[in-house]
């Protein structure tokens, strides 16, 4: 049994970090593996896919009803295939602290035993932008040492990247976090599979893979289930499960190499303006 | 739009706190425009603001303080409690009280999901247990940092209690200059209790603004000499009660014991009720007494009478200050204490013929521009410390000076053997005419007497190597070059 592989997803809010992540959970399911996912958003939606449902208990609401004698069981739930999930919760939006309840959160899943040697993988899926401390605690020394942004060509995803990138950058010194790679969540952007490129290989990473759009996704979200599992001989779950195989055989992991502001534009202009008109129609 | 004052000292310009130098280079510099923001890269301790907000307040009858902390917040209140005690024993109370102190206990869940419900119950139970006048509920970092909105809280808790509840926004991490923990107290005192609305003037009344280091022998003395005014004073806010507090806007004028205490609160009773203010020195020693009386004369229209006043307490104290000096003379001096203490108490010495060869404060700014250049005129060569605090810059500086006598916050130097008055007790008199006298003998008495501190320097060894009493004692303020 090798190292548990912890990987942390991360990316601008609503790029569908959450889907992806359990899609490409489902995938790794398929293929035998042991994947415990850890949502770190205090809306606790990252498991919701696997588990058919917002059903769960979060960490933080046992915590603050049940005081300091939680039990694992409480707060891990099983869900497709075998996953284990668990939401870390959070405060009601406009009080308190997400960041200490995500650190909070975590600290406690380590105390209970929550990472068992059987498990191969665990993901963080943590929410939006690195905003402060705490939620830069799943790159933190001894937890996620693989880190993947999810993407698409539109320019605020790109912006955020490249600032969550800053934040590995700061703790790969120190904690040894890497970057993986990006993951496009397409948008049907004009030439974002390009721009994508670019953008990765100025930041020192390679984009691992292109996620086409799909409406296909919003029925199984609709249907609270992973397109895995609602459509498994659909195409997209054959991307999702593509995706899986790449995650899993990713052997390059960087230290990035974030950009200036006016690089980041000249990148956008080369591949997101310059040649089209403005002839797109919404 | 006039500007609001943020109550964090830092925003007003040329205040610094963080400076080794030489009276003389100081004040050049200042001058000159040459003296530079610098920092420490080690330090030992500061104040923090919650305490001295508190401690401002602490005395204010049928109160009760609210910090909305985690525990460890109000460890400090001790010091501040014992001064209440003493203060109500030397007022002749009989059943003297402890302050009424309540702290949320912010614990992990209510820095994740926000501290209100302890704040409300917090609240609930300072009604429950005193049935106060005045509820204070202070800030502090916990509190400021996970964003607990405690003036909407207190706005909301206002509508279903008697009390008034006052929020203060004393965050420990707004600030290193502690004084600005009195501006934020002062600020809501504005706010919550006097609301910018004007009230019948009273013809002598003086609004007069002590900190609580302030002894109550110097609380009678700061009354007897406005008294020869012929002006009542309103003593504010220590031992003070809401209905005092309520009559600030009516004083004819304002003025304060010391130099950063409720000077910026002076200025914004200028603004909002038209009351003329006296910004001097503190009242310690002839020259400084003279000044800070002549000022609030002036405010009020009777220089004249002080003149005559101060001339009449010349004929009764120089005598006597004459014979003090000739205990004291020639005997080199190191001082530590507040911003307007210390600066008072270098005044003071010059009264006793003493010589000045260090000084410690914690703020460098106009104010101490005017003192320092008083004081060069006097004492060439001293040592300057812009230090709030730092004990191990004040003993390193002490054992290298040698002085005869320390006078200030005696704790560190104590402990070196020498002779140590405290000038910052809180207990005995210092200020005005007679207080000068009592200070005089205290500080000959224990020059001739330094058995306490040999005997004590024998026995205790301060924490620090050898090594570091040959160090530059400004090794670590950094920057500002």
């Amino acid at each position: 049994m090798g190292e548990i592989r912890q990987i942390a997803i991360y990316g601008k809010g609503g790029i569908g970090k959450s889907t992806t992540t359990q899609n490409l959970t489902a995938g790794l399911v398929e293929l035998g593996k042991k994947v415990m996912v850890v949502g770190c958003d205090p809306k606790a939606d990252s498991t919701r896919l696997l588990l058919g449902g917002l059903a769960q208990k979060t960490v933080l609401d046992t915590l603050r009803e049940e005081g300091d004698g939680v039990k694992l069981e409480r707060i891990l739930k099983e869900g497709f295939g075998g996953t284990r999930c668990v939401e870390s919760g959070g405060p009601e939006p406009g009080v308190g602290c997400a960041g200490r309840g995500i650190i909070t959160a975590i600290g406690l899943l380590e105390n209970l035993g929550a990472y068992t040697e059987d498990l191969d993988y665990v993901f963080y899926d943590v929410l939006g932008d690195v905003v402060c401390g705490g939620f830069a605690m799943p790159m933190r020394e001894g937890k996620a040492k693989e880190i993947y942004i999810v993407a698409s060509g539109e320019m605020m995803a790109l912006y955020a990247a490249n600032n969550i990138a800053k934040g590995v950058k700061r703790f790969a010194k120190t904690g040894g976090v890497r970057l993986g790679g990006i993951i496009c969540n397409s948008r049907n952007v004009d030439r974002e599979m390009d721009l994508l490129r670019a953008f990765s290989k100025e930041l020192g990473t390679k984009l691992l893979y292109y996620v086409p759009r799909d409406n296909i996704v919003q029925h199984a979200e609709i249907n609270r289930k992973t397109v895995i599992e609602y459509r498994p001989d659909s195409k997209q779950a054959g991307e999702y499960r593509s995706l899986a195989e790449a995650v899993m055989e990713n052997k390059d992991y960087t230290i990035p190499t974030p950009m200036e502001q006016e690089r980041l534009e000249e990148i956008l202009l080369e591949f997101g303006l310059m040649n089209i008109g403005d002839d797109y129609k919404i | 739009m006039i500007e609001t004052y943020s109550g964090i000292r830092e925003s007003r310009p040329n205040r610094y706190n963080d400076l080794g130098s030489t009276g003389d280079a100081a004040e050049e510099d200042f001058r000159t425009g040459c003296l530079k923001k610098a920092d420490r890269s080690f330090a030992q301790g500061l104040q923090c603001q919650q305490i001295n907000s508190m401690a401002a307040l602490m005395s204010l009858e049928d109160s009760v303080f609210i910090a909305h902390a985690p525990q460890g917040c109000v460890g400090c209140t001790s010091m501040a409690v014992d001064q209440y005690r003493v203060g109500q024993a030397h007022r002749g109370v009989k059943h003297s009280k402890n302050p009424r102190i309540i702290v949320s206990n912010l614990d992990q869940n209510n820095v994740i999901f926000g501290g209100e419900s302890k704040l409300r119950k917090a609240v609930e139970e300072a009604v429950k247990r005193y049935q106060p006048k005045l509820i204070f509920v202070l800030a502090s970092c916990a509190s400021g940092i996970i964003g607990d909105d405690i003036d909407a809280i207190v706005k909301d808790i206002q509508e279903s209690t008697q009390a008034l509840v006052i929020p203060i926004h004393c965050e420990g991490f707004k600030s290193k200059i502690c004084a600005s923990g009195f501006d934020a107290a002062f600020i809501s005192i504005n706010k919550y209790i006097l609301k910018q609305e004007k009230i019948k003037k009273q013809e002598g009344l003086i609004n007069l603004f002590a900190p609580v280091s302030i002894s109550y022998a110097d609380q009678v003395e700061m009354e007897r000499m406005l008294s020869l005014l012929d002006l009542k004073v309103n003593y504010i806010p220590f031992y003070s009660s809401l209905e005092k507090i309520k009559e600030i806007p009516s004083a004819q004028a304002s003025t304060s014991i010391c130099k950063v205490f409720a000077d910026e609160f002076m200025k914004a009773l200028y603004e909002d009720y038209d009351i003329p203010y006296s910004h001097t020195v503190m009242p310690i020693g002839v020259r400084n007494t003279d000044i800070w009386f002549r000022g609030i004369a002036s405010v009020v229209g009777k220089e004249k009478e002080a003149e005559e006043i101060i001339q009449r307490e010349h004929e009764r104290i120089l005598p006597l200050v004459e014979s003090i000096k000739n205990r004291l003379k020639g005997k080199r001096v190191f001082i530590c204490g507040g911003t307007g203490r210390s600066f008072a108490a270098a005044a003071l010495i010059d009264d006793f013929g003493m010589e000045l060869v260090g000084l410690e404060t914690p703020t460098y700014d106009e104010d101490a521009q005017a003192d320092i250049e008083y004081l060069n005129t006097i004492h060439p060569n001293f040592v300057i410390d812009i230090a709030n605090m730092q004990p191990f810059e004040q003993v390193n500086l002490v054992k290298k000076l040698k002085p005869d006598v320390f006078i200030g916050v005696p704790e560190w130097a104590a402990k070196l053997g020498i002779p140590t008055t405290h000038v910052l007790d809180m207990k005995r008199p210092t200020m005005g005419y007679d207080g000068l006298l009592f200070l005089g003998n205290k500080i000959a008495d224990q020059l001739e007497n330094p058995g306490f501190n040999i005997k004590l320097s024998q026995h205790i060894k301060l924490p620090y190597k050898d090594s570091w009493y040959e160090e530059d004692a400004f090794k670590y303020i950094i920057g500002g070059n």
